[in-house]
């Protein structure tokens, strides 16, 4: 008698919480039911040593990230990044100018594999540790999120070329994708979760299994030459006021001398760099510092791919950087004079360290590849 | 394990009402489903006396120190949007609108900048807001702001209201390069004889972060607004361009105001706000009557 009385009022107790969650549900309109496999979190991986990754941004309505990962949406994501059908004349995918072989960039300076075929104005950047970006996106870091900066891209005359109204339809009469959307996000195909999926993907992009963090976690320690570790030494004490930390980076903008007049506003603002976002004068010419991570296999280098062999750019910081009053204080490491000393056996140590950041796991991982190639 | 499965009950369901703001909202309307009525807010373009009209050329003397100068202004595309709404009651309350962000609108045709396919976004004129809804009560004045809040200016991938929807948005011509909302703009062309070239395009407009602080507008009703389930309410604007274009004494210099110059990007915000947007008239309509 006793355990029925609770029972009841345990159901009763439940009834009201359901009928609680049903009232103020956040689901305005009446919504398809939402598939379990929107519920299911994506095992995100926190490499040992890595800072805290980037959450994304709170969607104001629940205080809560606005796009959380989760299984169906990575996987949506991969598929349009891999799909052709995102572009005007649907030729174009995400893929075309990011290679997961060169660490999601493509090999040359500036691509002609847009819808136009016209030379883009930017090199393709690596899609490496993206989770991890915290102060922009582009070269100049003009869009604040990676939700945001699939636009770009998606809208660029001269790279997929697409009128968001026609994405949309093209989306929503093809009904394997009308099935994926519901399944990543309860809703019918739109071009807001469209970028949200392919920013889940390319959150999960993650570059942390090179000889490097085999050493670093001590799996195995013998993983790196003694050349290797005198490279990563020079490179910590030459390199680190911008290739930072575990990521290789700081995600800062630098003014690394390879250009001394920023007059010129033309090709949309390339000369001008972060300043064309900013209009803050200290940023003319400055650049998104690239992650060292895969760097021998995503030449060419910088965000006009000017530099076509990693002795180019070492040799650029040796001996061409331009002094100018924009110039990066930590590129002064010459008695105060501009440059980076380095002899040619320490140039060899260092490239030999920087093979030790090529993640053949990361280049050849199936669930980063192409989902239509089986 | 029941007690257990109760816990976790509880938990889901805090975790699922924890939306917080979109909540608030649907339990009013529960509360006041059968009594609430509806605002309609009109943005009523003109140009000086006459009516607002695309592709016209109006006269305009500029006077300034170098002279007086005969011009005259011709328009393609005028379209801001109007957020963050918030009525005022008897007792000085604040009732804020949720998800209140509107695009409002005239515009040409607009070829979209690719052309790969030749879409265009098409002919567009909006000046009519409705907001559906609104509590019961008298409000004396209304609150809204010209262009969009940072939390939502900064990921247009985020929806609310009429924000990242195509509404607008399928043409580059809705956003910043850098990927956030332009909060107004205004384009077409200046005609000037003595000019050389005789024409210059015009292309003004507002954004950024930083100028959303001050976009902001409050309208002291004349008579105080009643909304309820047999009234509706009806507020009227008028946006006069004519007054917009006094933003700057050099039209011709400043053909272009963009993010790069802050200063007339301010100046153009304040101009709209406190020159160029007045209030016409407010009324309450009985809902019977229509």
């Amino acid at each position: 008698m006793h355990i029925a009385v609770r029972n009841r009022y345990i159901i009763g107790v439940f009834a009201f919480l359901v009928g609680l969650f049903v009232l103020l549900s956040c689901s305005k309109d009446d919504e398809l039911p939402i598939a379990d496999e929107e519920e299911t979190p994506f095992a995100f991986r926190q490499p040992a040593f890595f800072p805290q990754a980037v959450e994304s941004a709170i969607d104001p309505k629940t205080g809560l990230p606005s796009n959380p990962l989760t299984k169906a949406g990575v996987e949506l994501g991969r598929r349009l990044f891999y799909d052709p059908l995102l572009s005007a004349n649907k030729q174009v995918s995400c893929a075309s100018c990011h290679h997961q072989g060169k660490g999601f960039s493509d090999g040359v300076a500036l691509t002609t594999a847009g819808v136009s075929g016209k030379p883009l104005e930017r090199h393709s950047p690596t899609l490496i540790n993206l989770a991890w970006t915290d102060r922009g996106f582009f070269w100049d870091g003009g869009s604040t999120n990676l939700e945001s900066q699939a636009f770009g891209p998606l809208t660029h005359a001269d790279e997929m070329g697409m009128y968001l109204p026609v994405l949309v339809e093209r989306l929503r009469a093809d009904a394997t994708y009308v099935g994926l959307f519901q399944k990543a996000f309860g809703e019918l195909p739109s071009e807001h979760r469209t970028a949200m999926a392919l920013s889940q993907f390319q959150r999960i992009l993650i570059s942390a299994d090179a000889p490097y963090d085999l050493y670093r976690r001590g799996e195995q320690p013998d993983a790196l030459s003694a050349d290797q570790l005198r490279g990563l030494n020079l490179v910590r004490q030459k390199c680190s006021s911008c290739h930072a930390g575990e990521l290789f980076t700081d995600n800062g903008f630098h003014n690394n001398g390879i250009d001394d007049d920023f007059g010129d506003g033309s090709h949309e603002g390339i000369y001008w760099g972060r300043y064309r976002i900013t209009y803050n004068p200290l940023d003319l010419g400055t650049f998104k510092t690239p992650t060292l991570r895969n760097v021998m296999v995503s030449a060419p280098y910088m965000h006009d791919g000017r530099f076509k062999t990693i002795d180019e750019v070492l040799h650029h910081y040796r001996f061409g950087i331009k002094d100018t009053p924009v110039t990066d204080a930590a590129l002064y490491q010459n008695n105060d004079k501009v440059g980076i000393p380095m002899t040619d056996q320490e140039v060899e140590e260092i490239k030999s360290f920087l093979h030790a950041l090529t993640d053949e796991k990361f280049l050849n991982n199936r669930e980063f590849s192409n989902p239509y190639n089986k | 394990m029941k007690k257990q499965n109760l816990f976790f009950a509880a938990i889901a369901a805090l975790v699922f009402t924890s939306c917080e703001k979109t909540e608030i909202k649907e339990v009013e309307k529960i509360v006041y489903a059968d009594q609430a009525g509806a605002l309609s807010l009109t943005f009523d373009a003109r140009y000086g006396e006459s009516d607002f009209e695309l592709n016209k050329k109006y006269p305009y003397q500029l006077v300034n120190s170098g002279g007086t100068y005969d011009m005259e202004f011709e328009f393609s595309r005028l379209r801001y949007w109007v957020s963050n709404v918030k009525l005022i009651d008897n007792d000085n309350k604040e009732h804020a609108i949720a998800d209140s962000y509107y695009l409002v609108e005239e515009t040409n045709e607009i070829a979209v900048q690719h052309l790969v396919n030749g879409e265009k976004y098409p002919a567009t004129k909006r000046e009519e807001v409705i907001i559906k809804d609104i509590p019961s009560g008298e409000y004396k004045a209304i609150k809204f702001s010209i262009g969009v809040d940072q939390k939502y200016n900064d990921n247009i991938a985020l929806t609310a209201g009429e924000l990242g929807s195509l509404n607008g948005m399928g043409v580059s011509d809705g956003w910043m390069w850098f990927t956030s909302y332009k909060f107004l703009t205004l384009a077409g062309t200046i005609h000037w004889a003595e000019g050389t070239p005789t024409s210059k395009a015009l292309s003004w407009e507002t954004g950024s972060n930083e100028l959303f602080d001050g976009a902001g507008k409050t309208v002291e009703l004349t008579t105080p607004l009643k909304i309820d389930a047999q009234n509706s309410g009806k507020v009227t604007f008028n946006v006069d361009v004519k007054e917009l274009l006094s933003a700057t004494d050099l039209p011709w210099v400043n053909n272009s105001i963009s993010q790069n110059k802050k200063d007339l990007m301010i100046a153009l915000r304040d101009t709209f706000l406190s020159k160029s947007l007045t209030f016409k008239e407010a009324s309450s309509v009985s809902v019977e009557a229509n």
